[in-house]
């Protein structure tokens, strides 16, 4: 062997280089099929476990708010305390004296005309709902607002004695917390029979404060609290018994309280996004950078002639509230996206396409094809499309919000797998396209602006706004010299609860 | 981990012992076959496959001479397979008829990176570079090159001669190798480059 063959040997021993992730990607996945992808896997577990959680304890919640919202005849419902009522009804016991006898099921009918015309919204539905009783010392000025909006169960004692006295009593509030009344002894809530033959005789003011009957005058019995009900079976309530139950009432509220101030904070919205596709296009050839965009027909830098396409994108959106005016956003959607490329039809021929590999070296790879760079009479659109699954990230911010209107700014950014796509790709000499699908690549990454508004209705709530989808990383691969992203223009509407 | 743990870890099939064994082997090899592939990619294609029949036939490794040396073994046959399978060896050995070349006995100056030797061989044709590999960085002999690659022992000699012209025209013309004093003739088919 010669020095040259010797020299040449030992520099070619001392070369060596890294390999990409992917090589050792590729032999794990070969020699351990079970295992492909397991990040990709715990992904998709991840997602489906957060869908179906939020989705199961979402449910529940949206049909509690509905009943909350229609309150029917046949439901029993805390009435929307009415102090001022209560209050006025205290001084004016002979408008109490006009109701009927104590009847412990009915609530007088007309009950409504002289309930204060508070929202029905704040009332508790009893069969969904359960009350975490308080016992507090309040004044009336400090609760008034809280009262409103509680039920009271009130030491009777002095309730009608006059009103201030009523107002600076110890009371019971039953607040409007979420608690399943099946979840507590209901009987011993207000169904106590003793109690409810104690009421005989006594009576009932039309807004449904109960008086006891002691004689001619109106005399509360100090042993019994009530609760008003706009129901049929208004029952009363042993204080002792409430209050013996009061822990486990308090616990429970608490602990449901806590479920669901939770379920509040994860949102789900459905969508789908009609659109339109086009793209950018930058050339790095020997002249150095170009690149152009167009949404209708035009022709990109490199020479292509191309015309934006319809696409579509359907996906599930999840919202976790941060703060007052930011939620974090995920949730998973697949996306139709891609454009016309004008062609001709030409007989077989040769075409070249360019690459550049890592090092830095050009190299070329010819291919057979029939589509010419051409408006001719035989003229065919050949569409380059691409379908991908994303999983987007970031953040909503609340720009305004009323009652019933919402105006938000989305902002995320995702990774896209490339489920399918097609690639028909200029030649080298801008005469030609090449139809080479394995140019695309497999994963990229792209970023989403939405401004919207949310519109709330009965029941769900429409999100409206426009849509602008970016793709952060070439359809090609590196290796290929231009550069293609994706852009898609459309409209998002999207539905929640 | 030695190397004796990581051979002892892939015999029992274990996950971590094998992906130490690529850490381990796995940039000197891409650099093998690096020079027989067309561009990095395709390399690194050939550096699977390869590290797939190592891991497939670690038990045929019987200690004898160094695990390097096996597994770089395997990667050669690999890559010549490949190339093969593809036809791309067939289709360009024969591509240049250089009859007229100089040989010179020039020394690579000790300076010369291995990047730029390696760089300057895969500018050669891939039948050139493949013969020249197999013979002059592989050690193997023209007879045994013929029979790997289905060529004429003749062919092999002819191919690797033309192949080492050319490579010393390029290593002269990227100043990399000194022009020895004689008149050096360039090859017509030099004309490509």
């Amino acid at each position: 062997m010669s020095d040259f063959e010797q020299s040449l040997r030992d520099h070619a021993d001392q070369f060596n280089m890294a390999p990409s992730r992917r090589v050792w990607r590729g032999i794990y996945n070969n020699l351990y099929p079970g295992r492909k992808w397991p990040s990709i896997t715990v992904a998709i577990v991840f997602i489906i476990t957060l869908f179906t959680i939020g989705h199961l304890n979402n449910s529940p919640r949206q049909e509690e708010t509905s009943q909350l919202s229609r309150p029917s005849q046949n439901e029993s419902i805390y009435e929307n305390i009415a102090v001022n009522n209560a209050v006025k009804n205290s001084d004016e016991p002979t408008e109490a004296n006009k109701t009927n006898d104590a009847s412990t099921s009915n609530y007088p009918a007309d009950s409504s005309s002289s309930l204060e015309k508070g929202p029905l919204k704040n009332s508790v539905n009893l069969d969904q709902s359960v009350t975490q009783v308080t016992n507090e010392k309040n004044s009336f000025t400090s609760e008034k607002r809280s009262l409103v909006s509680h039920a009271i169960i009130a030491d009777p004692t002095n309730l009608f004695s006059n009103s201030n006295s009523f107002l600076n009593q110890n009371y019971s509030i039953v607040k409007n917390y979420d608690l399943s009344i099946n979840k507590i002894n209901r009987t011993d809530l207000i169904m106590n029979e003793n109690l409810r033959r104690g009421v005989e005789g006594n009576r009932i003011f039309s807004n449904g404060d109960l008086m006891f009957n002691s004689g001619n005058s109106i005399m509360p019995k100090p042993k019994f609290s009530f609760i008003r009900f706009v129901t049929k079976e208004l029952s009363l309530v042993d204080r002792s018994s409430l209050f013996t139950n009061a822990a486990v009432l308090e616990e429970q509220g608490n602990s449901l309280n806590k479920k669901s101030k939770k379920i509040k904070k994860i949102k789900w919205m459905y969508y789908l996004i009609p659109s339109l596709s086009s793209a950018s296009f930058i050339n790095r050839d020997a002249g150095g950078i170009r690149s152009n965009f167009s949404l209708l027909q035009n022709r990109s830098s490199n020479g292509m002639m191309y015309k934006a396409g319809l696409g579509l994108e359907v996906g599930t959106q999840a919202s976790y509230r941060l703060s007052g005016k930011w939620d974090f956003i995920t949730g998973t959607d697949i996306r139709y996206s891609g454009y016309n490329v004008i062609s001709n039809l030409v007989h077989p021929t040769f075409a070249k396409l360019s690459f550049r590999d890592n090092t830095g070296l050009e190299y070329s790879k010819t291919y057979i094809t029939h589509y010419g760079n051409g408006m001719t009479q035989n003229q065919i659109n050949l569409l380059n499309y691409s379908l991908q699954a994303s999983v987007p990230v970031g953040f909503q911010y609340h720009i305004w919000q009323d009652k019933n209107v919402q105006i938000n700014l989305l902002s995320a950014i995702d990774l896209s797998a490339i489920l399918k796509s097609n690639a028909y790709i200029i030649s080298s000499d801008a005469r030609y396209y090449v139809k080479d699908p394995s140019l695309s690549r497999p994963v990229n990454m792209g970023i989403n602006f939405n401004p919207n508004i949310v519109l709330s209705g009965q029941k769900i709530k429409w999100h409206l706004g426009p849509s602008i989808h970016y793709q952060l990383f070439s359809r090609y691969k590196n290796n290929y010299l231009s550069k293609e992203h994706l852009i898609d223009y459309g409209i998002r509407i999207g539905i929640s609860r | 981990m030695s190397e004796e743990m990581i051979l002892q870890g892939c015999l029992d099939n274990l996950s971590t012992a094998q992906e130490a064994l690529y850490n381990r082997f796995s940039p000197r090899m891409l650099g093998v076959c690096y020079r027989y592939a067309r561009n990095k990619e395709d390399a690194e294609d050939m550096l699977q496959e390869g590290f797939m029949k190592v891991y497939s036939q670690i038990h045929q490794y019987r200690g004898v001479g160094a695990l390097e040396g096996w597994i770089r073994k395997i990667m050669v046959h690999t890559c010549i397979n490949v190339l093969k399978k593809n036809k791309k060896f067939s289709d360009s050995v024969d591509l240049i008829h250089a009859s007229s070349i100089h040989i010179s006995d020039a020394n690579i100056p000790s300076m010369m990176q291995a990047k730029q030797v390696v760089e300057c061989i895969r500018l050669l044709p891939l039948g050139y570079r493949t013969v020249l590999n197999l013979y002059a960085i592989e050690g193997f002999s023209h007879k045994e090159i013929s029979t790997i690659l289905e060529i004429e022992e003749s062919t092999s000699r002819s191919q690797y001669t033309r192949a080492r012209a050319l490579l010393e025209e390029i290593l002269i013309r990227k100043r990399i190798l000194q022009k020895p004093r004689g008149k050096m003739r360039i090859a017509s088919a030099f004309n490509f480059l």
